[in-house]
């Protein structure tokens, strides 16, 4: 892959557009995981980010090519791995249960946008 | 058509920990609003969780308790969603490897025999925040005080089969965290809510009907009320042809119905993930078996222990024992020397009826289990009639449990009079008062028998001891 | 004193009074106001705080506090919550945020007595590695300033280049210390995992953050770790470990090896010869100090981007998640709903990257999704890790390239952010073990600097650094300046 990256660069003028993967690593994928049926509209929604549709036209493009280098991932056989989480690979640390914090309102509302006798507010949610 | 209904519960059990469950700010509640989150709880930019050793020990006492596999290696997931009073966006719980595994819980309703339900798992998660909708015009106020407060989420088989056996079954669960000292079982300031999953089926078809989930119920009353309307209305929409949908609903005792709650469909793809703030936990097996032995007795334990070794009725020995309070009183009285039975019986007559009389609970009684072994005593020696017994219980609610009993006993004048010369003169008195009742008594009429010991009793104001009279009076015949 | 004097210069001054660390500190203030307006490394200056920590460090000299580090003049990079403050993160979202607490690393600097002149430009929220994506402006490479200097510390890899600060921190997630001290000639140590607290740093990927040094030599970014180090029980991925080694480096300076090291040179960081004559001048000085080199093989570097995208922009998704307009932050005007306060909120608040990564996070953790990504890449992560363990079973450290290029225009990679993402290729795979590794000066390509990469096990920062010192000691590229003749 990386070959294929420098081969790409070296030939290149522009040393920078680089296409990075082995075509062949891209077959390699499965295809129900294909980038090609990312709805973008409904991420977008997940992540609660108001994007118009030009901004969710760029983002397919900019997920389709993204999704096109992690799916070459896909090639690497995993059988029998176990997955780590965690570059240390150690357990959690437990804390003593005792209050430590006092906790001013006051101060950490300082920085908020909008609070009245001491609560956030926002916009009046229906239930 | 007969239909029979499938119920499972979700129980959020608040953990009695002193600080949040990744933070080090008090869960003490009904603090000023926002008092009580600090750094971590509102999630600032760049903090993070620490876990707390309570409450992993908490949730393995629970697993221990009711039989449960407990895993030593678990993992603490983030669960994604946008709400007002969920500071993060996302929520840590344990999604694929909860601490606590299968396990069951046996209960007993009201009508009906003792069944076990299923325990799925119990998981650690935080808890969120609140929010007010009425305190602002057109603002929702959070509040996060309670965000970080550890939870147990206790999740039921669908084993249920009535409503009944679902608030039974919330019943037992409340018993047994207060039991094991991980919650102080305040429904009120919300210590245990919990979620209903309900469903129904035609009788004799194996497969589950479409299920709904009700929402935050946080009493046993509602609980049953809730379930039995939702029961109702499913049973309704699918006679008249309709079809469930699965959805979450919230019910609202007020109108007493639930209704759909379509706020919180907005994302139902949480997209779990194991937190990266947080390492996955491990716990020893020597971790485990010290808090197996701290574990109390359980109900089930003490109930046959009081039936078995100490001679109490079925009966007694279940309502004495449901009670972790009422049990450890028991404990304390008959360790002090109480007879069983009395002991029990005053427990749940005079010293209960006191204690709701005046809306307080055994830990703040006035009358110390010492105090009524002592009084109980007093009534075995004789020194005590069960009038007086009342009397000096009376007494010993207003002096507190610096009392003493013998002193109160004295100055109050409550001894049983035993004095034969003292109680001959006075029956001596009452015959010659009342010949024509004497000789009726003479002439085979018992029942005139009591009559006399009325009397005597009336005239020592409840002292006499009723058998000494008996036998004085007999003697004269 | 130059404005180019190390730390351990300036801590000798100090120490023999020379100068006053006032005098220090309204020097490197000027230099700032001059020099920064060309550059664009500083979000904000601190001139009053900077002044009265400096006057109080004088005060403990004065009272017989002889640490190396007190009086002095630093930078932090604008991820490091900095109680009253302004702490960006180099974002519109937090471009308010007044951050009411301190990170662990700003408490443990003052605490030692170093003076924090001000908070570096960077990506917003570490995401980048051109630096581009600031809502404070780009950072300008003070070796060509069309050029970038890398990111996403590059605010601080920049003010330390140009001459502003000796030396500053940094964070790196996937080579955010790295790539910029190559691409602007400096030295970065990305230490181990666990190494540096993160508590107060603001987060990008949970499982990869690391803070570290960005200095001159290697002498600065060890007297810089031993401040910054340290267990810290408010972390719960805070390692704890036995610093006396690095208290002991502070006092004293980074000793000689005593003995040749065995360097290993993986393949697949070497398949190509473009950019690569500064590396192989390097091996040339390295072997003949004695050490020797050994060919090697990291067989799943390939994987190592893919691997990264996935795991850092999920870690990415939610941990940006509490940024929703209600606690602190930018809020939209006039919000109808809370969805409406919400979507726009953030969309107004995030730039174009920062959304990006979150669609990309959000998307590989959707339902159906999650083994096919995210498990998968923690898998391929442990076999990344395990490449590593098998070559330090053979070698004693790791020699690579820090980055493929050196510095670029600005504007080239923008639209392509694929093409972005490559400039990670060298630094990513040892970010995903949790090792620790350090660019250090090595030469120049196209008259611009490149580094070289000094890879570690676990917990063994000083081999790196001194490697590097021994390195230093011999050369002289961490001391070439910006203007002189490459």
């Amino acid at each position: 892959m990386i070959e294929s990256l420098i081969r790409q660069q070296q030939s290149s003028n522009n040393r920078f557009t680089i296409t990075f993967f082995h075509q062949s690593l891209i077959f390699n994928m499965s295809q129900e995981i294909s980038a090609g049926t990312i709805d973008v509209a409904h991420l977008a929604g997940l992540a609660r980010l108001a994007l118009d549709e030009d901004a969710q036209a760029q983002v397919s493009d900019d997920l389709k090519s993204i999704m096109a280098v992690i799916d070459a991932m896909q090639a690497i056989n995993t059988d029998g791995v176990e997955p780590l989480s965690h570059p240390l690979d150690a357990s959690a640390r437990l804390r003593a249960d005792v209050v430590t914090e006092s906790p001013d309102p006051e101060h950490f509302q300082q920085t908020a946008p909008s609070t009245g006798d001491h609560y956030y507010l926002v916009p009046r949610v229906v239930e | 058509m007969n239909w029979e209904s499938v119920i499972g519960l979700e129980i959020h059990v608040q953990l009695a920990t002193e600080s949040k469950i990744f933070s080090g700010a008090s869960t003490a509640y009904g603090a000023a609003p926002n008092a009580q989150a600090c750094n971590v709880d509102l999630g600032l930019p760049g903090v993070l969780p620490v876990l707390n050793e309570r409450a992993v020990e908490m949730a393995v006492r629970f697993g221990l308790a009711i039989g449960a596999q407990i895993n030593l290696h678990s993992i603490f997931d983030r669960k994604n969603y946008f709400y007002a009073d969920l500071p993060k966006g996302y929520q840590i719980s344990q999604f694929e490897t909860p601490i606590v595994g299968e396990g069951t819980i046996t209960i007993t309703p009201e009508t009906g025999k003792p069944r076990t339900v299923g325990i799925t798992r119990a998981h650690l998660e935080e808890d969120a925040g609140k929010s007010i909708h009425d305190l602002f015009p057109s603002q929702t106020a959070v509040d996060l005080n309670r965000t970080g407060t550890p939870l147990l989420e206790v999740v039921s088989e669908p084993d249920m089969r009535t409503a009944q056996e679902a608030s039974a079954y919330f019943r037992q669960v409340h018993t047994l965290v207060r039991y094991i000292g991980i919650c102080d079982g305040n429904l009120a300031e919300g210590s245990m809510r919990c979620d209903a999953n309900v469903s129904v089926r035609p009788v004799g078809q194996e497969a589950f009907g479409e299920r709904t989930e009700i929402k935050n119920i946080n009493s046993f009353r509602f609980v049953e009320q809730a379930i039995e309307h939702e029961i109702a209305r499913q049973i309704d929409v699918l006679e008249s042809g309709g079809r469930i949908e699965r959805e979450t609903r919230l019910y609202d005792p007020d109108k007493d119905e639930t209704r759909s709650m379509r706020s919180k469909e907005l994302s139902n793809d949480y997209r779990y993930f194991p937190d990266p703030d947080l390492m996955p936990l491990t716990i020893s097996e020597a971790f485990v078996e010290r808090i197996r032995d701290e574990l109390p007795e359980l109900p089930e334990a003490r109930c046959a222990r009081y039936i078995e070794q100490l001679g109490l009725s079925e009966s007694d020995a279940a309502a004495i024992s449901s009670d972790i309070d009422r049990a450890v009183y028991f404990d304390a009285a008959v360790a002090a020397q109480a007879s069983a039975k009395q002991c029990a019986n005053w427990i749940m007559g005079e010293l209960s009826a006191y204690l709701n009389k005046q809306d307080i609970s055994l830990a703040e009684c006035p009358v110390t289990p010492a105090l009524l072994a002592q009084l109980i005593g007093r009534i075995e020696d004789g020194t005590l009639s069960s009038k007086t017994a009342k009397s000096l219980f009376d007494a010993l609610w207003e002096a507190g449990p610096d009392a003493n009993v013998d002193e109160l006993i004295e100055t109050l004048n409550l001894a049983q009079m035993s004095d034969d010369g003292a109680l001959t003169l006075i029956i001596d008195d009452l015959i010659a008062a009342n010949p024509k009742q004497f000789d009726e008594l003479r002439s085979g009429k018992d029942k005139m028998l009591g009559f006399f010991v009325g009397q005597v009793m009336k005239a020592t104001q409840g002292k006499a001891n009723p058998q000494q009279v008996n036998e004085i009076i007999r003697a004269k015949l | 004193m130059s404005e180019f004097s190390s730390l351990r210069e300036m801590s000798t001054g100090l120490a023999k009074g020379d100068f006053s660390s006032v005098e220090l500190t309204q020097e490197h203030l000027s230099r700032i106001q001059k020099a920064d307006p060309s550059i664009n490394s500083f979000i904000t200056v601190n001139p009053e705080n900077a002044l009265a920590h400096a006057a109080q460090a004088d005060q403990q000299r004065a009272a017989g506090d002889q640490r190396p580090t007190v009086g002095l003049p630093f930078a932090h990079k604008d991820i490091f919550c900095t109680s009253g403050v302004l702490t960006t993160a180099g974002s519109k979202m937090l471009s308010n945020f007044i951050a009411p607490y301190d990170a662990t690393v700003v408490t443990k600097m003052a605490e030692a007595g170093m003076v924090s002149v001000g908070k570096t430009n960077m990506d917003e929220f570490a995401m980048g590695s051109s630096n581009e994506n600031s809502f404070f402006g780009p950072v300008s490479n003070p070796w060509n300033t069309d050029c970038v200097p890398g990111g996403s510390s590059g605010g601080s890899a920049a003010a330390v280049a140009a001459g502003l600060v000796a030396a500053a921190t940094g964070t790196d997630t996937g080579g955010s210390i790295r790539q910029p001290a190559a691409l602007c000639g400096i030295t970065g140590l990305k230490p181990t995992y666990g190494r540096v607290s993160r508590y107060g740093m603001i987060a990008f990927a949970s499982s990869l953050d690391q803070a570290g040094p960005m200095t001159r030599d290697a002498e600065d970014a060890a007297l810089m770790l031993s401040v910054m180090a340290g267990f810290d029980h408010r972390d719960s991925t805070s390692a704890q470990r036995d610093d006396s080694w690095l208290a002991e480096l502070a006092v004293k300076g980074i000793p000689e090896l005593d003995q040749p090291l065995t360097i290993g040179l993986p393949d697949e960081y070497f398949r190509t010869s473009e950019h690569m004559d500064a590396l192989e001048m390097a091996k040339a000085e390295l072997q003949k100090l004695g050490h020797t080199f050994k060919h090697v093989s990291l067989p799943h570097t390939e994987s190592a981007i893919p691997v990264y995208y996935v795991l850092a922009s999920a870690e990415a998704s939610t941990n940006l998640s509490r940024y929703d307009g209600v606690r602190f932050g930018h809020r939209c005007e006039n919000p109808q709903s809370l969805q409406d306060l919400y979507e726009r909120s953030r969309e107004e608040g995030f730039g174009q990257e920062v959304k990006r990564r979150i669609l990309t996070g959000t998307y590989t953790l959707s339902v159906g999704y999650f083994d096919a990504y995210y498990l998968k890449a923690q898998k391929i992560r442990r076999l990344i890790a395990q490449d590593f363990t098998n070559v330090f079973a053979e070698v004693d450290l790791v020699l690579a390239p820090t980055a493929p290029t050196p510095a670029f225009k600005k504007n080239q990679l923008t639209d392509d952010p694929v093409a972005m993402y490559q400039q990670d290729l060298y630094t990513v795979p040892t970010s995903l073990a949790g090792l620790p590794a350090m660019s250090v000066p090595c030469g120049f390509s196209q008259g611009l600097p490149m580094g070289m990469q000094l890879i570690a096990p676990a917990f063994r920062e000083d081999l790196p650094l001194m490697l590097a010192a021994q390195f230093q000691r011999h050369t002289d590229w961490h001391r070439r300046r910006p203007g002189d003749a490459s």
